[in-house]
């Protein structure tokens, strides 16, 4: 008699069961997975940036960079960058006004060489729509750096300087930044960045009365050199990964 | 005896049944499920809805691109949300002047003194269309749209009472709340100066960040979602 009562207890415990976890499951959240775009991933990115505000010449910079992403949100990285000067119109119109007797005036102004930084970054993205349709990953992210700048004079203008010395050559220079990355596909992206390459530098000498000697300036001033940086991405491995 | 175990059998039967068929009914729900999940495409409703509100916002703003003269101010901006993508908006910036280091530079370096101008204030209307929208993984300012502007209006400056202005530019807004939204704006404000040299196209490159609220402050689906 027990024995058959507890088969009955049996069978009345597993017959609630069933609807039990129905229910519960229909309850249940969504499951939903994450795609992790940076977490663990190198980042390749050669890129091609220039100087925006400048005084006497523009620096068009041909750049090679490395990003390794610790977390979603935070990488370390490495930046290499060389810039080629395009003498803006404001210093041609200098050069043009202060053009003595046939004595040319090249200006005797600096522009950027090399530029080199170790940096951090912080990132912050989702997904986002275009017109409603067309949906794609993208992050934001804040750069903080340290790193390098090669202040060059106007190599016209070099064999008037009474001393070439003082004013150019590597300069520390910390880097502000902030720039926008969008996901092509998973293992490419197009990044634009703007970063504030600072730095204690001269930007012109003074010329002496007859324009034909140039001298430095007592004290370098603090330089904004703002760069804008389209690089492209290539994320390494090129498959991402899931998090629950 | 026997009626008693019968009983018993049938109490069992009786009990063991809607547990069977529930399970054959959990199996073919699954089976469907699986079925329904393959075709099912996913909705996500917009977390916020601009249409027929009104954006009054405030804002402080200064030219990016300063040569002689940098240019700094405060303003306010009207905007109309006619759908989630097209707006209409006015807005009123005033802008005060002062010499940059680089003025200086060249009077005291090359002994030359270009002319210059310094704004006073510039007011456009603008329309605007907002073609990307996008969501944070964080939870503050989770939800941000990114909208064209290009508009018209007048720009007074030392040298010009009244030059008419092209407005164009970017903004973005980043919504702390349904009703409360972090704004940012670079344009390029282009008008020409008559200057003693001659006429010249100016751009002045103008970035705006602000706060702006939504009103009225709540909004529903209805049939829109």
């Amino acid at each position: 008699m027990m024995r058959k009562l507890a088969l009955i207890a049996l069978l009345f415990l597993l017959s609630p069961s069933v609807e039990a976890l129905a229910q519960e499951m229909s309850s249940a959240p969504m499951v939903r997975h994450r795609i992790t775009w940076r977490t663990g991933r190198s980042e390749l990115k050669p890129g091609l940036g220039w100087t925006f505000n400048d005084r006497y010449f523009h620096n068009v910079i041909v750049n090679i960079g490395y990003d390794y992403h610790l977390l979603d949100w935070l990488a370390l990285g490495a930046n290499v960058g060389y810039a080629f000067p395009i003498k803006t119109g404001f210093a041609k119109e200098i050069e043009a006004q202060k053009k003595q007797d046939g004595l040319s005036f090249p200006i005797p102004a600096t522009h950027l060489g090399l530029l080199a930084d170790a940096h951090l970054e912080l990132a912050d993205g989702g997904k986002a729509m275009l017109w409603g349709r067309l949906a794609v990953a993208y992050d934001f992210h804040l750069i903080l750096g340290f790193g390098l700048l090669q202040v060059n004079w106007n190599s016209e203008a070099e064999n008037r300087l009474d001393n070439v010395e003082p004013g150019a050559g590597m300069k520390p220079s910390p880097k502000v930044g902030a720039g926008i990355r969008i996901f092509l596909d998973k293992g490419v992206a197009i990044t634009f960045d703007v970063v504030d390459h600072m730095a204690f530098m001269h930007t012109a000498a003074v010329v002496s009365e007859d324009n034909t000697s140039y001298s430095f300036p007592a004290e370098e001033q603090f330089v904004h050199n703002f760069a804008g940086m389209l690089s492209f991405s290539i994320m390494m491995p090129s498959e991402t990964t899931y998090e629950d | 005896m026997m009626s008693r175990r019968l009983l018993t059998l049938l109490l069992g039967l009786l009990l063991l049944v809607p547990a069977a068929a529930q399970a054959q009914e959990g199996l073919e729900k699954e089976v469907l499920e699986e079925e329904y999940h393959k075709n099912i495409k996913v909705f996500q409703r917009k977390p916020i809805l601009k249409k027929q509100r009104v954006q009054v916002g405030g804002f402080g703003a200064l030219t990016l691109n300063p040569r002689m003269v940098g240019n700094y101010g405060a303003g306010g901006a009207v905007e109309y949300h006619i759908s989630e993508y097209f707006s209409v908006s006015g807005q009123f910036t005033q802008l005060w002047s002062l010499p940059t280091p680089f003025k200086d530079e060249v009077e005291d370096t090359f002994g030359l003194f270009p002319e210059r101008t310094e704004m006073g204030y510039s007011t456009t209307l603008r329309v605007g269309v907002t073609p990307v929208f996008g969501k944070f993984g964080s939870r503050f300012a989770p939800y941000w749209d990114l909208t064209g502007y290009l508009g018209g209006g007048i720009t007074r400056t030392v040298l010009s009472d009244f030059a008419p202005t092209v407005e164009a530019g970017l903004g973005l807004r980043f919504f702390l709340t349904e009703w409360m939204a972090l704004t940012g704006e670079i344009v390029d404000l282009m008008y020409w100066e008559e200057f003693q040299s001659g006429s010249t196209l100016l751009h002045n490159w103008t970035g705006r960040a602000g706060l702006a609220l939504f009103i009225p402050f709540s909004f529903s689906y209805g049939d829109s979602q």
